[in-house]
């Protein structure tokens, strides 16, 4: 059942899902057309009547405990935490401030990410990556393909020897909700919600002496990624790319991609599909 | 039996009287308390962004306490604040209340910064004329019913 705030969400009582929610995905909510499930191998169902747009605007007062206001940097990101580390992503009329989104109104559509803990998912990266000691490295994936799951396990396995900190700017990794870690992160992890990954990794390197540091969804950070690991700190983040072409062309991650030592990429549901390791030893970086 | 009945009429006076004073006390008391509660909030929401939820929470007050208390039973804050504003009555702070309630959740901070403000400085003229009407006609209500009571104990005696 998803909830927000400790309680279940009344204004989608009207939706039926026939899927496992181990095997959930996703909840597709739009104004004027039914709800719609898709499970974790990308089927999807029709799992509700049509929602109207009143319904659909009570469904979004009530996810942020009517209080739109506490959860404005969240909106203006386009999503909103749920308990259990769920994320609701967003559609509907930005609103900008100063050529900056500042809030959505007229919410036409909502989309439930199901959050899913996959204890020992890393364990094949972990084997090949990190058995001669931890390196840099790159995960790279489709949407839907597991990418953040893998970066949890990952930190939660680094995290029980190592001093790990997770660069968290949407809270996906970590599922916080109000500051917490929802899910198993690892021992020694620490979380910085809610900053933007540059800010944190400087912030991360200054203030925590991490020896690892893992984010999500690296784009243009590479000079942040560089100094950390400048000073030693390796790096764990993801991208996402169909291919590993796909990220060296990709002009917001090319320059940041080539930093690491290593790059996995994710075929459906997290399997490992490619692996790419810097000839150089990590001195120079991936091509 | 006479007396009886006469000390029962006078009782029911005085009661009566003490009744309508203790209304007029009673509703000044919860605009104060509704005046603080909505103070807390504009300061809760511009210092922590605080939820309505966490709003209510830290807020002293019977109007606060009891929105929790119906949330704890229907798990809706919305119908519980609708609800909790049922019991002020068919009065101008229940409408401004119910009001302001149905605007949580669709305002962006500086909105209902505003709209909390706006409610605030009506509850403030209701609670002036609420307070002015008490120290008018709160002693004079006591005594009319205690002089009503004492007409009606000396006509049955």
């Amino acid at each position: 059942m998803i909830k927000a705030n400790s309680s279940a969400l009344k204004t989608l009582s009207k939706i039926r899902v026939t899927v496992p929610f181990s095997e959930l995905s996703e909840i597709r909510v739009r104004a004027g057309r039914p709800a719609v499930s898709v499970d974790i191998f990308g089927n999807m169902r029709i799992c509700s009547e049509v929602f109207s747009a009143e319904e659909i605007a009570a469904c979004f007062a009530e996810i942020c405990g009517y209080s739109t206001h506490s959860y404005e940097e969240q909106i203006a990101r386009g999503y909103i935490a749920l308990d259990g580390g769920h994320r609701v992503g967003i559609c509907g009329t930005a609103v900008r401030t100063h050529g900056k989104i500042e809030f959505f109104k007229d919410i036409s559509g909502l989309n439930f990410r199901i959050a899913h803990e996959v204890i020992g998912c890393s364990d094949e990266i972990f084997r090949r990556c990190f058995s001669n000691g931890i390196i840099s490295l790159l995960i790279v994936g489709k949407p839907l393909s597991g990418k953040t799951t893998i970066l949890r396990d990952l930190a939660r396995r680094l995290g029980e020897r190592r001093r790990v900190t997770i660069i968290d700017s949407r809270g996906e990794i970590s599922a916080s909700v109000r500051g917490s870690p929802s899910l198993d992160v690892g021992l020694n992890t620490d979380v910085l919600c809610g900053c933007e990954k540059s800010e944190g990794i400087e912030f991360a390197v200054r203030t925590l002496s991490p020896e690892v540091i893992i984010c999500d969804e690296i784009s243009d950070d590479g000079d942040a990624l560089e100094n950390a690991l400048r000073c030693g700190v390796k790096v764990i983040a993801s991208a996402h790319a169909g291919s590993f072409s796909e990220v060296f062309s990709r002009p917001q991650t090319s320059s940041a991609a080539r930093i690491f030592d290593g790059a996995v990429l994710l075929g459906e549901r997290g399997k490992l599909v490619g692996f790419l390791e810097n000839s150089a030893n990590g001195k120079e970086g991936l091509s | 039996m006479r007396i009886i009945a006469a000390l029962l009429a006078l009782l029911c006076g005085i009661i009566a009287g003490s009744r309508r004073k203790y209304d007029l006390r009673r509703r000044a008391d919860m605009l104060r308390e509704i005046h603080s509660m909505l103070t807390e909030f504009s300061l809760g929401i511009r210092l922590r962004a605080a939820s309505l939820d966490e709003l209510l929470r830290t807020s002293e007050g019977e109007f606060p306490k009891n929105v929790i208390q119906r949330k704890n039973q229907t798990n809706d804050l919305r119908d519980a604040w609708n609800a909790a504003c049922g019991i002020l009555g068919k009065t101008r702070e229940a409408a401004l209340l119910r009001d302001l309630g149905r605007e949580f959740g669709n305002s962006d901070r500086e909105g209902i910064l505003r709209l909390v403000e706006i409610t605030d400085s009506e509850i403030k003229i209701l609670l002036t004329e609420a307070e002015e009407r008490y120290s008018r006609k709160g002693r004079a209500f006591a005594q009319l019913g205690a002089l009503c009571g004492a007409a009606v104990a000396i006509l049955i005696i």
